[in-house]
């Protein structure tokens, strides 16, 4: 089953890389293209909330990219 | 490539934390707002059978259960259909299932239960003198509760507001009771269920909180309202089974009168309202916290004596001056800096 879609996005991040929503956006797109709530706006909204309760966080050296923190790792891991 | 043609323009990160932080505000001061309005919408219910039955004991517990699912079961259905048309509905499912949503099922039972089934309980054993001002500390509570297990960063504005907003919260609760009086045999029991409520709404919050960190706040609030109304369904049915009902108000009759009542409609209303009032409220505790959302939420103290004013013929005494401009003054210093609520959370 898939996962929730916020919880979805969290879990890209676990590989350490930076990701902005458009990355999001290509990496989920094979699973949750036809849903209607897939949109660029959803999935940048979903990236604020995750940075605003610390479980990412934005990246220093790149505009618009955001990372784990090590509180997000721990809760994400958690969670799956 | 449709996908990446809606993409907005390119705006500065940190104005965009600021300006979301500054919706969940709003979406905070909406959720009093709202919150004031379902109150009216209750009460013009409560003019009509069988909301307005006199009821003693396990009787008045059906009938308030009754308002709480019926309330509860009209906003599951408005919520279920605003997910609908977002084409979030599968969400709700795949979130019921994951460990988060494991988190909004323990706060919904919790919210319903040990939150409005102890306030229930209260109001029934105790003098609502003493139950209102009790349960106006949720908030307090919630903002312990989030700070120990959220690791929910708060500055010392915050504190004082939130701390103003309770007060106020209490001063417009309070009315003065005949001590002795009040002083029965269940009373001490009432208290209990009072502080019951208040630590059940405090951790609903927070328990929810939790486990909207990964699941959206309206499909975490599609699961609530189903699990509530569930809750409710089973403990109306177990009374329909269990309770001895008096012959003048038997479950039957109950029944029958409230498929002809007027005041059905006005509790569907307060449903949709309710709905929407919790929408407002989940984003506000996604988007600013739990501490400042439920300290902004509570301005509906306020909001339901400009209504009263309006729509009923209630007296405006200094003491509900005082306590709403306790709520006013208190809810500036919760919004206090926007900036402060870039990052939610003292964590690395």
């Amino acid at each position: 089953m898939k996962r929730p879609f916020r919880l979805a996005v969290a879990s890209l991040f676990l590989d350490g890389h930076a990701l902005g929503a458009d990355e999001v956006m290509h990496r989920l797109q094979s699973d949750y293209e036809l849903e209607k709530h897939f949109t660029y706006k959803n999935v940048e909204s979903d990236l604020m909330a995750l940075k605003a309760v610390g479980i990412l966080k934005l990246s220093p050296a790149e505009e618009g990219q955001y990372f784990l923190s090590g509180y997000g790792k721990e809760k994400v891991e958690r969670a799956l | 490539m449709e996908l990446i043609q809606e993409k907005p323009a390119r705006v500065e990160p940190q104005n965009k934390a600021l300006a979301f932080a500054k919706v969940g505000i709003i979406f905070g001061l909406l959720s009093g707002f709202l919150w004031a309005w379902d109150g009216l919408l209750v009460e013009l219910a409560h003019g009509y059978h069988p909301f307005n039955m006199e009821s003693a004991g396990l009787v008045f517990m059906v009938i308030a259960a009754l308002c709480a699912g019926l309330h509860d079961f009209f906003a599951a259905i408005f919520v279920s259909a605003y997910n609908y048309k977002a084409g979030k509905l599968s969400e709700v499912g795949r979130s019921v299932v994951s460990k988060p949503g494991r988190f909004i099922i323990l706060g919904s039972l919790i919210g319903a239960s040990c939150g409005m089934g102890g306030y229930m309980a209260a109001l029934q054993l105790a003098p609502a003198a003493y139950v209102m001002p009790i349960t106006a500390l949720y908030p307090g509570v919630a903002v312990i509760l989030a700070v120990f297990f959220l690791k929910e960063s708060i500055k010392p504005l915050a504190w004082a507001g939130i701390a103003v907003c309770i007060v106020g919260a209490i001063v417009i609760g309070y009315t003065p009771s005949d001590a002795g009086s009040a002083m029965t045999a269940t009373f001490s029991l009432g208290i209990i269920f009072a502080i019951v409520a208040t630590m059940g709404w405090g951790a609903e919050g927070v328990c929810v909180t939790s486990g909207m960190d990964f699941i959206d706040p309206v499909v975490a609030l599609n699961i609530r309202y189903i699990i509530s109304s569930l809750f409710y369904t089973c403990f109306l049915v177990a009374c329909f089974f269990f309770v001895e009902f008096p012959t003048d108000a038997s479950a039957s009759m109950i029944a029958s009168d409230l498929m002809s009542s007027k005041g059905l409609l006005f509790m569907a209303c307060a449903g949709v309202v309710g709905g929407i009032t919790y929408v407002s409220w989940y984003r506000a505790m996604n988007m600013t916290g739990v501490s400042r959302a439920m300290a902004l939420n509570i301005s509906y103290a306020l909001w339901a004596i400009v209504l009263s004013a309006l729509f009923t013929e209630i007296d405006i005494t200094i003491q509900l001056i005082s306590g709403a401009a306790c709520i006013f003054v208190g809810s500036l210093f919760v919004i206090g800096n926007p900036k402060d609520m870039i990052n939610l959370r003292n964590v690395d």
